[in-house]
């Protein structure tokens, strides 16, 4: 009887979400897509995509060879150095914050698009980020920012984690491989026997894929206090160092509502009581064609930045482990550390007359770093 | 079989009194060898032996088995073994060659002493001071033979029509019954009871034999002489054997015979039949099997009918508002099956004492109480429980009838994986109905309900709404054609969310609203070709859209509130019923409403002629308390016909106009916990919808299959639909979130339903759609560039069987079975990279369907045994729901997770459900 309420209540909470791709049949859209940012002062950049449909496995199609320009109500204009790849950039703009801009773009088919004019906004600086152990373990980065001004209300952020980390084992031995590809035997991967570095301290990173999002507008003062990111107890991020690199956007009540939207489109779907999708409209027009829709919304503020260091020190009961299978693997007979070639040889282990008779092999992951990351020093690192 | 099985009692009394018998022994002598033989075996076995005809009812003796070995024995002896001791008895008149068989009552042979004198009119019993029946138990086969005076007698009644007026009551019980029909054959005149079980009837003096059949009673038929106008009480028994008989509709011919189209009647034992997800009756799912009834999804107990949204149905508990009807999500409906009696759904010929919505009216009504003995139910599921008692506070006069219903889903939620781990839901619902009897012409009904809900799925935020109601009935008789009910009410609906995880954060939203609602309706029986309702009605709206506050001391949440919204809806109604000729027949109504939207308020004024946007926000203006901000107001016309054709046969068609001035604010899909209502005001307008129907109604095999197909279009104007990403909650203008649409809906109902035998139940297929506009860009946005585009609950395929087989008296099996087209939903027409993330881009609003719905369900209820008088009566109702574990989706949604789009279908039940309900009345 319990068994069966049980069931029950599983059946009743987590209902049964299957996989599945509705037989849709559109007609290829290719609608341009607008993203980036433009500071008061400081520099700009836009990203110019094209949307393709749902089942085409494209790559992102960036839309290249477009001229770009700011232009204020007063005629002033700003051109946009194409970067390729669809990047298109000003290195250093200096707005006049009583005007109002407009970004045009004409495309290399000759289409227009031009953007609504906007003002230029002044974004408050971030705080603080920090952090604290909560749930028990899990370390909790939050952001604090204010606007003395109370001025601003709404915000996003980006984020850019880093963290090194070190395989469990050096290396001293590689494979030995004939012309032909196969494994015979163990070589010194260096002249002198000793340890190979650089395959013992990598980096890895991730930059947020959700939309942070952020509103002080409910409270009686501009000041938010907004969770970013969660590391789960005994992750590898904070086996060694790890930096958080956090950016800042203050936005217009218009551009959050966007991506607002946006978020709720696409990524707070699928609750019982959850919202219905509804279309995105940004501030950005197609001028040549009126009713083609764009993607994208052109705001003007400038972007405020900050990264912060957690130690594996002012960490002290984080445990992060990773499982290592080892085994001795004999050198004989030949095809011996073939059959072995699972495991990755670290060091000899047993020296007979005629050499080396046995060596230590290790799951690759545990020595060789750049399976999960690249060896390559970011230039930020310390 | 037999060309004389049943012979009316009434003219075997006629026959009786032109003889002067005496019975005396017989001299035929039989020889009779009979095992567990029926009444037919053993009747058969002495006709062929002694050449007599017997007469007997066989339904009065299918209970009796006759165990008998017997030779040459006289048949008076043979029958005195037989009958001794039993409640059976028999009759040989003299000199005649056949046998009366009777149950109860014993057919004196003789007459009385002075019969011929003329003092004496009952052959039987006598004449009675009181002409209503008298209070027992049982009634017993006499009563139906015994003949009543009504009026003053005389000995020349002469002639004319007089009205006869009185309440049909379960003699068990001492409860109403309603919906029961009383007729007369020639000349064909019928009345029906109204739901305190009142009846008025106009008859012509003399002598009558009125046939009397209620839902889910014994059909029983009362002799009257009358003289002059009276009062004359009906007691019915119930039909005990059998308790699980789908009787769906009230009267046999009603179907074909009542003005009215598009009404569905479903009693508490149908509902009780259908199997449901968790094993407990409910109403609003029952409600669902009906032809022209939709739902978006099975987490909702929101429903469509007729291409209305949820908010369009107007739902009246003992005629109060039920603004949310369900519990748990949805999985439950709001109303305890063990209080309610039956359920009637207007689909189209809306009665014009309703208004206010545009869809339809399911008007619930609950039981009144046993008048005579304590009793009680009880019901154990797997999620739920509930208990009801009810008796007599002062017998025959006042009851009362008081249910519960509570879950224990909370601890079972404990089990669940760590990430819904801290989850909570409860909910509970009580109900209290008390009815008095002052005097004849007096009675009184209080209700009430009270109905909470709280759940928080694993976040830091709760969630609660709940119902509550009161409402006091009276009514009174003025004379036997005039009778009143005042109703005045109070509905209160209200919903929260609060958050205290982080006490600088914390808040508390709250909604709710409160309606006072004072009517009167008086029904004016003038013959029995004219009968006109009448009466005005007025609810005072006070709605508080949203207050949001801090929730801790240290919370820097400011405080918003919204400011109170407050409204006055009065109407004014009259109908008449007139039966033109005996196949012609015409119901027309005209009801006229005004609602004014009342200060203090502050309201924003936007530029004429310009979208109704922010920015076109030309000035706010004050209002005090009281004062007339706009006033809407507009008639609504409500016409039905029939025609028939044949006595089985008929044609109807309707027409009615109806407007809507408070309004559900919704972009989900079901009805959510959070939605939140809203008066028409100077920027909304009241919604308005007109629907022409047309029927055919036609019954076979003597009634006992009906068939209709039902067809209908209608305009709705005004419809609220939300903007593109619409903020509901908390907005301080929603005039420029949300737009007027128009919407057109048709459709086809096909109906067959076999109410009576071992096997019943009904099949229906409709064929709908639903469909909405919007092309006014000064109004707002245009949605898929103006053109019509199908409502959320569009589903045009729609198949529905309910059957029931009835094995024994103590075993029976019901099955469902549902098809229905997948409804709308918006998919991606293609995904953009934004942020990081692969991104789906949506384009027109409802484009696509999710895939198609089919369901069947099965259970099967098993009685204890059925002895009239233990001290419990007990049953189970096992089944599966979801039998063939088809994975219905609920909907089709694409999300990005870690930087790419996945399509998933959601299915509310993915499984086979098995359950389990025990079920004891005491």
């Amino acid at each position: 009887m319990r068994k069966i309420a049980y069931c029950c209540v599983m059946i009743l909470l987590l209902c049964c979400k299957e996989k599945y791709d509705a037989p849709v049949h559109v007609p290829i859209t290719g609608y341009l897509v607008i993203e980036g940012y433009i500071s008061a002062n400081g520099p700009a950049e836009i990203h110019l995509s094209r949307s393709i449909p749902l089942a085409d496995s494209a790559l992102l199609i960036n839309e290249t060879g477009s001229k770009m320009q700011l232009q204020g109500r007063d005629n002033s204009i700003y051109d946009f150095v194409n970067n390729g790849g669809g990047m298109y950039s000003i290195n250093q703009l200096n707005l006049n914050s009583s005007q109002q801009y407009r970004l045009n773009i004409k495309t290399r088919e000759g289409k227009e698009y031009a953007s609504d004019y906007v003002k230029v906004r002044t974004a408050p600086s971030i705080d603080s980020v920090g952090w604290i152990r909560e749930n028990g373990d899990d370390v909790q980065i939050y952001i604090n920012t204010h606007d003395p001004r109370n001025d601003t209300w709404y915000y996003r952020w980006t984020t850019e984690e880093t963290w090194e980390y070190h395989s469990d084992y050096y290396t001293s031995l590689d494979f030995n491989r004939t012309s032909d590809g196969r494994i015979r035997g163990v070589k010194w991967r260096r002249p002198d026997m000793q340890r190979e570095t650089s395959l013992y301290t990598c980096w890895q990173g991730e930059n947020s894929t959700n939309l942070i999002l952020g509103s002080s507008a409910k409270l009686s003062k501009d000041s938010i206090h907004k969770p970013l990111i969660s590391i789960p107890f005994g992750s590898w991020k904070l086996s060694v160092l790890y930096s958080l690199y956090v950016k800042q956007y203050a936005l217009s009540k218009e551009e959050y509502q966007f991506l607002e939207k946006m978020k709720r489109n696409s990524e707070e779907t699928g609750s019982v009581f959850g919202r219905q999708p509804s279309e995105l409209k940004g501030n950005v027009r197609c001028l040549t064609n009126p009713s083609e829709p764009v993607v994208g919304f052109i705001g003007i503020a400038n972007r405020q930045e900050k990264r912060i260091w957690i130690k594996r020190t002012d960490l002290p009961d984080w445990q992060y482990v990773m499982s290592c299978e080892t085994y001795i693997v004999p050198l004989k007979p030949i095809d011996s550390s073939e059959y072995y070639s699972y495991l990755m040889p670290v060091a000899p282990f047993e020296w007979g007359s005629g050499g080396m008779i046995s060596y230590l092999g290790v799951t690759p992951s545990c020595v060789d770093c750049t399976i999960r990351g690249t060896n390559r020093k970011p230039t930020f690192w310390p | 079989m037999r060309t004389f099985r049943l012979l009316i009692i009434f003219n075997l009394i006629l026959l009786i009194t032109c003889l002067t018998v005496n019975a005396q022994p017989n001299t035929k002598r039989v020889s009779v060898e009979l095992k567990d033989a029926p009444i037919d075996s053993l009747v058969y076995e002495l006709e062929t032996q002694t050449g007599y005809h017997f007469y007997y009812d066989p339904a009065q003796f299918d209970s009796l088995r006759v165990s008998l070995s017997v030779t040459n024995v006289s048949l008076q002896k043979v029958l005195e073994l037989i009958f001794a001791n039993s409640d059976f008895h028999f009759a040989i008149p003299e000199k005649q060659s056949y046998v009366l068989l009777t149950k109860g009552a014993t057919i004196k042979t003789t007459l009385p002493p002075g019969f011929f004198s003329g003092t004496i009119v009952d052959s039987l019993q006598g004449t009675t001071p009181y002409y209503g029946d008298k209070k027992k138990t049982r009634t017993d086969a006499s009563i139906e033979n015994k003949l009543f005076e009504i009026g003053i007698r005389n000995n020349n009644p002469g002639t004319g029509s007089v009205a006869i007026a009185g309440y049909v009551r379960n003699i068990k019980t001492g409860e109403p019954v309603a919906g029961a029909i009383i007729t007369l054959t020639t000349p064909a005149i019928s009345a029906a009871t109204d739901q305190y079980g009142y009846y008025s009837i106009t008859l012509p003096k003399g002598r009558h034999l009125l046939n009397i059949q209620g839902i889910g009673m014994k059909d029983t038929r009362r002799q009257v002489m009358v003289y002059s106008t009276g009062n004359f009480d009906i007691d019915m028994d119930e039909r005990i054997t059998s308790l699980k008989e789908v009787i769906v509709s009230a009267q046999k011919l009603a179907n074909v015979r009542n003005v009215q189209l598009g009404i569905d009647r479903l009693t508490i034992k149908a509902i009780k039949q259908v199997p449901t997800a968790f094993g407990e009756a409910d109403i609003l799912k029952a409600v669902l099997m009906l032809p022209g009834v939709k739902t978006v999804g099975e987490a909702s107990t929101g429903f469509n009918v007729r291409g209305g949204s949820a908010d369009q149905n107007l739902i009246l508990f003992n005629d109060a508002t039920i603004y949310n009807p369900s519990h748990f999500f949805g999985f439950f409906s709001a109303f305890n099956p063990e209080v309610v009696k039956d359920v009637e759904l207007y689909k189209s010929s809306i009665p014009a004492r309703y208004g206010g919505r545009l869809a339809s009216v399911l008007d619930i009504s609950s039981r009144e109480g046993n008048k005579k003995n304590f009793a009680g139910t009880a019901g154990i599921g797997l999620l739920t429980s509930r208990v009801t008692i009810e008796g007599p506070i002062k017998k025959d006069k006042t009851s009362f009838i008081l249910g519960g219903r509570t879950t224990y889903a909370n601890w079972l939620l404990q089990f669940l994986p760590s990430e819904y781990k801290h989850s909570k839901a409860s909910f509970y619902d009580v109900n209290l109905n008390i009815s008095h009897q002052f005097n004849k012409k007096n009675n009184l009904y209080i209700t009430g309900y009270l109905s909470k809900d709280r759940f928080n799925l694993n976040s830091d935020t709760t969630y609660g709404y709940g119902n509550q109601n009161v409402s006091v009935k009276w009514k009174h008789t003025f004379s036997n054609k005039l009778t009143m009910v005042l109703t005045g009410g109070y509905d209160h609906y209200d919903y929260n969310i609060y958050s205290d995880k982080d006490s600088l954060f914390a808040y508390k939203m709250k909604f709710d609203i409160n309606q006072y609602n004072f009517k009167s309706d008086f029904n004016w029986y003038i013959n029995a070709n004219h009968t006109i309702d009448f009466g005005i009605s007025s609810i005072r709206y006070r709605l508080y859209p949203g207050t949001y506050e801090p929730n801790s001391k240290q919370s820097l949440v400011v405080r918003d509130n919204m400011e109170a919204e407050h409204a006055l809806e009065s109407a004014a109604y009259i109908s008449e019923k007139w039966n033109i000729t005996d196949a012609l027949s015409v119901q027309a109504g005209l009801r006229y409403s005004i609602y004014n939207f009342l200060g203090p308020k502050t309201v924003n004024e936007y530029s004429p002629g310009l979208p109704i946007t922010e920015d076109n926000l030309l000035q706010t203006k004050t209002y005090a308390k009281n004062k007339f901000i706009k006033t809407y107001h507009g008639p609504e016309y409500r016409l039905a016909l029939r025609y028939s054709l044949t006595q089985s046969f008929s044609v109807k068609a309707g027409y009615n106009s109806l407007r809507q001035y408070i309004h559900m604010l919704s972009n989900t899909t079901a009805i959510s916990p959070t939605d939140i209502w809203k008066l028409s005001d100077a920027n909304i307008k009241p919604q308005t919808g007109d629907q022409v129907s047309f029927g055919l109604y036609k019954n076979f095999k003597s009634n006992t299959i009906e068939t209709s197909a039902e067809v209908y279009y209608k305009n709705i104007k005004n419809y609220l639909d939300y903007k593109s990403g619409a903020q509901l909650v908390l907005n301080h203008h929603i005039e420029t979130d949300v737009m007027g649409t128009r919407g057109k809906a048709y459709g086809v109902e096909l109906l067959a339903k076999k109410q009576n035998g071992k096997l019943n139940g009904w099949i229906s297929y409709t064929w709908s759609r639903i469909l909405l506009k919007m092309d006014d860009s000064t109004a707002g946005e245009v949605i898929n560039g103006g053109k019509y585009y199908p409502a959320n609950y569009d589903k045009p395929h729609d198949i529905t069987m309910v059957g029931n087989y009835r094995f024994s008296h103590r075993f029976s099996v019901s099955m469902n079975i549902t098809y229905s087209t997948g409804r709308p939903i918006t998919l991606p027409i293609g995904r953009f990279y934004y942020a990081g993330s692969w991104r789906a881009l949506y384009a027109d609003r409802n484009a696509y369907r999710i895939p198609d719905y089919f369901r069947t369900d099965l259970s099967m209820n098993i009685e204890g045994n059925h002895k009239v008088h233990q001290k419990t009566h007990n049953s189970w109702t096992v089944g599966i729901y979801n039998l063939t574990a088809r994975r219905n989706p609920y909907s089709v949604y694409y999300i990005t997770e870690n930087g790419a789009i996945n399509g998933y279908k959601l299915s509310i039940f993915g499984n086979a459900i098995p359950f389990v309900n025990f079920n004891i009345r005491f």
